[in-house]
This record gives structure tokens, sequence and C-alpha cells, in this order.
């Protein structure tokens, strides 16, 4: 499957008959969303003791996801951190479907369907 | 002379429906701050705590970090951030602050690293926009059922009305002498 995330909310936006500018900002702020979420999850994960040797660490790196990611699963329990990431990304992902459903104008209703069934049978 | 074939020009149209959307999440991003930094943080280089990160960043900064979805400009406030006393005074903000502005989207560094499946991801949210719609429709027929239902009720009602009106009538004078009977 080559189509991103944001492909597929732009398409369904567009279809929904929101603006492209709105569509956006609709999406950069989903994405930042998931990543706060993210972030939330693994800076809570990385024991408070450890968090100023680790602040050090992030100084002298450029690569800080890569950084943040590697010692929180070795400080944390990395099976735990998956646990909770996949539960809150989940949370998000659900509150944000229920409000674009909600929101979705009836006469729409029929068009976007068929374009998320299909994009559901894809393989 | 020809007529110009030039069309005028669309005006944009109101779109309610997208900024409905977007406000819920901006409320949703606010919200999530709020679980991944916390209430309070520290203001850098002081031992002042404020209510919000936005407030930290100072509003400008917080508006490109929505509007630009992590680009170049919190990273460069960052690296003057980083050289100072930020880390040792609120690491885990600074920790924050800087995967966000590193990651520049969803995480997919990190989505590998921890096994988070991000594609299926998207088949999965079809899903369940495909069946939340079904669930909608559904209950918009069964809406729709219910009404006619009533509509042939109130229409029995009235039909029976019609098909004997002296009978009805003379049922309710009936009803209504009975009452003056009892209040006697």
């Amino acid at each position: 499957m080559t189509q991103s995330i944001k492909d597929f909310l732009k398409t369904l936006l567009d279809k929904m008959g929101v603006n492209p500018q709105n569509q956006e900002e609709i999406i950069k702020t989903f994405t930042a969303t998931l990543t706060v979420t993210m972030l939330g999850v693994l800076t809570k994960s990385v024991p408070v003791e450890k968090q100023k040797e680790l602040g050090e660490k992030l100084v002298n790196s450029e690569n800080w996801t890569e950084v943040l990611t590697k010692e929180a699963l070795q400080l944390g329990e990395a099976k735990e951190i998956v646990k909770k990431l996949n539960e809150q990304l989940k949370i998000k992902i659900d509150e944000f479907l229920d409000n674009l459903v909600s929101e979705c104008p009836e006469e729409k209703k029929t068009e976007i369907l068929a374009f998320v069934e299909s994009f559901s049978k894809q393989s | 002379m020809p007529e110009s074939t030039a069309k005028p020009e669309a005006t944009p149209q109101k779109d309610s429906v997208g900024e409905r959307v977007l406000n819920f999440c901006h409320n949703q991003y606010n919200r999530t701050v709020d679980f991944a930094f916390g209430k309070q943080v520290y203001v850098p280089f002081t031992d002042r705590k404020v209510s919000r990160p936005e407030l930290w960043l100072g509003l400008p900064v917080a508006s490109a970090f929505i509007t630009s979805a992590i680009t170049e400009i919190p990273i460069v406030m960052l690296g003057v951030a980083s050289k100072g006393q930020l880390f040792s005074q609120n690491p885990e903000v600074a920790i924050g602050l800087g995967l966000l502005a590193a990651a520049g989207g969803a995480g997919v560094g990190v989505a590998t690293a921890t096994g988070i499946e991000v594609l299926s991801g998207i088949r999965t949210m079809s899903e369940k926009v495909t069946a939340k719609l079904h669930q909608t429709g559904e209950k918009g027929i069964e809406n729709v059922r219910a009404g006619a239902k009533s509509i042939s009720r109130g229409a029995k009602i009235v039909g029976e009305f019609l098909a004997n009106p002296a009978a009805k009538i003379n049922e309710a004078i009936k009803r209504h002498n009975n009452r003056i009977d009892q209040n006697k």
C-alpha cells in the first residue's frame, strides 16, 4: 500500500467538501496531535532520574527521534511502551474519526462511503 | 463584437464543515499537549512555571508549531535554547519539544523502532470510517421508519374520525356532559 494517511485524509476531506486550505490545516494539526501523543508516552516512559542524562545526550545528537526512542526502549519496558503508544494513538484516531463522521454532510455520505469501502478492501 | 468568454471569478464559499473539523482538531491538539507535557512547565532559565507550553514558547512559535507541522522554526528556537540551562532545568520538556521538532511528521522512526504499524493504521482507519458511516446511515433509516409509523398512526386516527364524524362528536359531547355532572 503506497497511499499515506495524509493522502487518505486529503481525499476524504476533499469529498466532504472541505476547502484545500482547511484540509491542509486539519491534516497538519492531526499529524501534530499524533506526534505529541507519541512524545508524551515516550517521555513518560523514561525514569525521572535518567532524564537529565538523556537530555545531555540529546544536546550532542542531531537525530533526537532515534536517540529518545532507543533510550526509552532501553530504560523502560519496551512491550509496555508499545502497548501504551498503540492505546493512546487509537484514542486520538477514534476521537478524530467520530468527529469526521458526525460532521459529514448527509448528501455526501454515499460517495464517501463508496470511497472508504473501496479503500478498506485494498490489500 | 464577440461576447467575452471569460467566466466571473468564483467567490470563495464558506466552509463551515471544514471550520468545525479544524476547531475540533485544535482542541484535540491542545488536550494532547496537556497530556504530553503536563499542565505546568518551567519557563527556561528561570524557576517560574507557566500553565501552557504555548506560553513557554511564545504564541507565534506555538502557532507555527501547528501550522508548519514541526518545521525549521522550532528547531532554530531549540537550537538556541539547548545551549543554555534548559536541559538541566527541565529535560522532560526539552526532550519532548526537541523530538517534536526533529520528528517532522508522524514519527515513522518511532514507529519502526517500537513496532507500530503505521501503514496498516490507514486501512484500520478506513474500515472504521466505513463502519461508522454505515452505523449512522442505519440510524437515519430507523428514524425515517419511526417517522413513517407515527404518520400512519396519525392518519389512522384522522381516518376514523372522517369515517364516522357524528359518532365521534357525540362521544365527545357525552364525555363533556359526564364531567359536568361529576362536578355538580
